[in-house]
């Protein structure tokens, strides 16, 4: 005996009316699913790539170190101008500055056998760990000795020694030139940037650190530049003013054969500005083509809902003269809505993350996905589904019974 | 001893729309009254009101004046949920056009009338069943209503307004869109249906129908006149 049947299978009922009111319109329906569903990939990859960027600014900014500025050469107009950073700046810094730490550092780019890709190959001195506050999880860091007698050995990261399997005492080969890890380091949380090539602050995940003095190794041949720097990194103490360090430092740089402006300062500052550039460049490029998709898609649903509206008057008035309420002629036409886009947010959404995490490896941006790319598009398209089709809901609800009866 | 509360009474009912020249009175002074068991036929020629009568008796519609007495509760004061709660389980309606849904099949359609109800005591697919068997048409119970007859349509449309058992069956028209036979069909159906008891008010323009009524009334201009037979 099927007691209370209506009671039971409630939502079956609704199922099947909503499934009446698409089947009765499968192209319109199709054409706002699809629009719909354009759009909230376009939000889905945009709000992956906003995440990648706040993500990467994050690891950027815990990577570089709190307290840290780095100064980098500046890109010049005119070739006459040099602007190259010197070990002999930082030394300056580091006897005028004696609260702070200062540390060089000078990178290549090498291919080693059985790894793949590019590898950063970061010669460094001894106060580069401390300086941008890494964690140091086996062994040891480059250490004084080795930046003086210019040692083969070598520090790896986290992520190298994972991939690779290199353990402490290893031998690499760097060039033709044996290497012996003596160390595995990473940040607090055992990860570093992503691989960032061609970026001097962020020395990425996958990069082998060598002391400073090895660096010759790399030189071309007739290569006179043995003591210029790619960047200089001052950790000014927690104690101490940032603002004012970081200006007695610009100060210092310029005298009369300096000057502060012949180089890139960056701080973390510098850093998140940059960033969020970017992130609102992006969103506003992506965020307009989402924007479009979307209300083009609403538009279409609107219109779908209206047609809808208008040919099943005629149900309209059965449903009504069965004993439907004109709030269960609405609550129809705006679950219909809903439901289609709900399921086209659920399946461009799908699709987008299944596609994203293929090929995150070849997109030009750091993607970041997580339950917020998934929960954003879906409740998104359910509020659009509501807000448009609430004009024809309540011009279905608002259709006399006898009225509908009537039409022909 | 008590006289039997009529099923449906309407008192001095009248009823006006709103018209770019103002109000248009299409019905003036109805009174009517349906006993239990009736079948009352209503004719009159096209725009003479019939069908306005029927929605206010099918409860779609509220009078503009006037009062409408169903089973001895006065409803032209009720709201439109009070109705939509009468119109679920003791109004059936049947239609000119049938109004099936097209895609679902026979069945789906006559337990379609179990749509908005909550709860429901017994098996209401035996219910329906049975219903179809009465209709004749217990073999195309599964066969999607867009591949009926017409004749088949109408009585798949009757067997949905009567599944429930209701105190009053409301049919507007129900044989302007079936041929000779089918109509004889669809008639013999509801004549079967009053002689068991139900209650039924028909709007037609078919003189010849008036046979299988109890009674008939004439609507003139807005006007019911008095009974024919």
């Amino acid at each position: 005996m099927k007691e209370n049947f209506n009671k039971a299978g409630l939502p079956g009922r609704v199922l099947s009316d909503i499934w009446d009111g698409i089947r009765f319109q499968p192209a319109r329906t199709g054409l706002s699913f699809l629009a719909i569903c354009v759009g909230m990939i376009s939000l889905t990859v945009l709000l992956a790539i906003l995440g990648g960027l706040s993500e990467k600014s994050r690891m950027m900014i815990k990577e570089m170190g709190a307290n840290v500025f780095a100064i980098l050469p500046q890109q010049l107009e005119t070739s006459s101008e040099t602007n190259e950073v010197r070990e002999a700046h930082a030394a300056l810094i580091a006897a005028n500055l004696s609260d702070c730490q200062v540390s060089c550092a000078r990178q290549f780019k090498a291919e080693i056998p059985g790894v793949s890709g590019t590898v950063n190959l970061v010669a460094t001195d001894e106060n580069m760990k401390n300086v941008r506050q890494w964690h140091l999880f086996k062994g040891r860091f480059i250490d004084l000795r080795d930046v003086r007698n210019s040692e083969r050995n070598a520090v790896i990261t986290k992520t190298m020694s994972h991939t690779r399997g290199w353990e402490i005492g290893q031998v690499i080969n760097l060039k033709s030139e044996p290497f012996t890890i003596v160390g595995i380091i990473g940040t607090e949380d055992e990860t570093m940037e992503p691989e960032n090539a061609g970026s001097t602050i962020s020395t990425g995940d996958k990069s082998i650190f060598v002391p400073l003095s090895t660096s010759k190794l790399w030189l071309d041949p007739g290569q006179n530049d043995y003591y210029n720097l790619d960047t200089i990194f001052v950790r000014v103490p927690e104690n101490v003013d940032f603002n004012l360090t970081f200006s007695a430092v610009q100060r210092l740089l310029t005298g009369p054969y300096e000057n502060a402006g012949r180089f890139a300062w960056i701080t973390p500052e510098v850093l998140l500005r940059n960033i969020r550039r970017l992130q609102t460049t992006i969103g506003f490029t992506v965020g307009s083509v989402a924007l479009l998709c979307i209300i083009l898609g609403g538009t279409t649903l609107m219109s779908l809902m209206v047609a809808n509206v208008r040919d099943r008057i005629t149900e309209i008035g059965l449903r009504r003269a069965l004993g439907a309420t004109p709030a269960d002629i609405a609550v129809l036409f705006v679950l219909e809505a809903c439901l289609v886009t709900g399921i086209a947010s659920i399946t461009g959404t799908t699709l987008t993350h299944l596609v994203l995490l293929a090929a995150r490896d070849y997109f030009p941006s750091p993607i970041h996905l997580d339950a917020l790319t998934i929960i954003t598009p879906v409740v998104l398209s359910l509020v659009l589904g509501i807000f448009f089709s609430y004009g024809p809901a309540r011009m279905a609800a608002g259709i006399s019974p006898s009225e509908a009866l009537r039409n022909d | 001893m008590i006289a039997p509360v009529p099923v449906l009474q309407i008192k001095n009912m009248t009823k006006a729309f709103p018209a770019p020249e103002g109000q248009v009175e299409v019905l003036r002074g109805i009174n009517l009254s349906i006993d239990k068991g009736e079948f009352v036929m209503i004719t009159g020629p096209s725009g003479s009101g019939k069908s306005t009568i029927l929605n206010h008796a099918a409860m779609l519609d509220k009078p503009t004046t006037g009062s409408i007495i169903f089973r001895g509760r006065d409803i032209s004061s009720l709201d439109d949920s009070a109705l939509c709660e009468i119109r679920k389980k003791e109004i059936g309606m049947v239609f000119q056009k049938f109004c099936l849904l097209p895609h679902r099949s026979v069945i789906d359609n006559v337990l379609f009338r179990f749509r908005y109800i909550e709860a429901v005591s017994g098996d209401i697919e035996s219910l329906a069943r049975e219903v179809l068997d009465e209709m004749g048409l217990s073999r195309i119970i599964n066969r999607p209503a867009r591949l009926l007859s017409a004749g088949e349509m109408q009585r798949a449309a009757i067997a949905r307004a009567v599944v429930l058992r209701p105190n009053l069956l409301v049919a507007d028209e129900p044989t302007g869109n079936l041929d000779g036979a089918s109509t004889e069909t669809v008639m013999r159906c509801f004549q079967n249906l009053n002689r068991n008891g139900l209650t039924i008010i028909m709007v037609t323009h078919n003189q010849n129908l008036l046979k299988f009524s109890t009674r008939h009334r004439i609507c003139r201009d807005g006007i019911l006149e008095k009974d024919c037979i």
